[in-house]
């Protein structure tokens, strides 16, 4: 079947005038936002300047308070999870990147637990058992603290090598780059890193289709990659030698 | 900011071209909305000129996908499954060639927009390269692998010749 214009179809898409409207009306009260009284913002920037600047001078002896230094695991075989990490290894936040992280924290008892605990929980958990078994476990590590994000990485290695095979998992750090682009684009550092990866042997890939794919699925296209890449010096893509 | 002539002007204009970029990759009417207001606006509150109406309806494009796009990533979501009707999407009532379609909101989100562009929107690779800011080559890939995509999924050459 060959069509004169294949897609003509789409001609029935319109924008209805209602939401031509409705946009119209969004974009003035979002317009008489911007326009509140840049003199008025000016003053208060000014006054509360006059306020903050001798306190400051003030306390600048004081003990300023201490923040708390946590430290950020990413674990991901399919279910693709995250644990906060205080100073004291204690796990004080678990949230999940999918439904299969979802389903599998609903299982878990991890908060205010200390992260050896953790760990031995989730490897006694039935569903991660069944994950594992002809799964990879990727777990990258972030700290502000390079010091700490390597001894949370041998603390790791030390739990997983008691259950599982080096063929199983791996192991590694995360930069602060790393560790801020996965959040803004909400995966995991694993999975961040991993398409990272495949982006850097051919960049035909997409960013975005390539966030819909669990971490099983990209160290698939990863291997390929790397087998293209081994095999014939270059990519799949046709911009081979641009590099 | 650009006065409310300019904006109304624009919508008429490139309008009914942002909802189908926004059907393309999003299918559903209520991200529809919020994705054409955030368009609209960045529009209206764009300071630099344009330098030509194509260089105004490249920016436009370009601007809907990368909002499509992060609307996609700022919410975790399911792969959704596509209705049997089109016309569960509101739009498309009595399409001639649903097949076809659905073969394209099958394809990835870039070979979408490739073809779209290239079999709606007339551009060639090289404007589509411009405008999604991408490599030339990147794009003729795109396009060479979404109509092999195309052809296994309907059985037929419907996307062999660019025809607008």
């Amino acid at each position: 079947m060959n069509l004169k214009n294949p897609l003509a179809d789409l001609d029935q898409i319109k924008a209805s005038a209602h939401l031509k409207e409705a946009t119209l009306q969004h974009i003035y009260r979002k317009k008489q936002k911007h326009k509140a009284p840049v003199a008025i913002g000016l003053a208060l920037a000014c006054a509360l300047a006059l306020i903050i600047i001798p306190t400051l001078q003030q306390n600048s002896e004081d003990v300023t308070p201490v923040l708390k230094q946590y430290a950020y695991i990413s674990m991901d075989i399919n279910p693709s999870i995250e644990l906060q990490v205080d100073e004291t290894d204690v796990v004080s936040d678990a949230y999940a990147y999918n439904q299969d992280g979802e389903e599998l924290l609903a299982q878990l008892q991890l908060k205010d637990r200390p992260l050896a605990q953790c760990m031995q929980e989730l490897m006694a958990n039935d569903s991660f058992q069944q994950y594992m078994a002809d799964g990879y476990l990727q777990i990258s590590i972030y700290s502000e603290n390079d010091e700490r994000s390597t001894t949370l990485q041998s603390t790791m290695e030390t739990l997983l090598s008691h259950h599982y095979t080096r063929e199983q998992y791996g192991c590694h750090n995360a930069s602060n780059d790393e560790y801020t682009n996965a959040a803004h684009h909400q995966m995991s550092m694993g999975c961040y890193q991993m398409i990272e990866r495949i982006l850097a042997l051919d960049d035909t890939y997409a960013f975005e289709d390539l966030a819909e794919l669990n971490i099983n699925e990209l160290r698939t296209i990863y291997q390929e990659c790397r087998r293209s890449n081994h095999g014939n010096g270059h990519g799949h893509g046709m911009h081979q030698g641009n590099r | 900011m650009r006065s409310e002539a300019e904006v109304e002007q624009a919508l008429r204009n490139y309008g009914d071209m942002i909802r189908r970029i926004c059907f393309v990759h999003l299918q559903k009417e209520a991200d529809t909305e919020d994705v054409f207001q955030n368009v609209f606006f960045k529009y209206a509150v764009k300071t630099a000129p344009f330098t030509s109406d194509q260089h105004e309806k490249a920016w436009l494009i370009r601007i809907a996908i990368n909002e499509c796009n992060s609307l996609k990533r700022r919410f975790f979501q399911r792969k959704v499954e596509l209705s049997d009707d089109l016309s569960t999407y509101g739009e498309i009532q009595s399409p001639k060639h649903p097949e076809v379609i659905y073969a394209l909101l099958r394809l990835p989100t870039h070979y979408r927009n490739v073809i779209y562009l290239i079999y709606y929107e007339g551009y060639q690779q090289k404007e589509i390269a411009a405008i999604l800011q991408k490599k030339e080559a990147t794009i003729a890939t795109w396009h060479r692998r979404a109509k092999q995509a195309l052809k296994e999924d309907l059985g037929g050459d419907e996307f062999e010749e660019p025809t607008r």
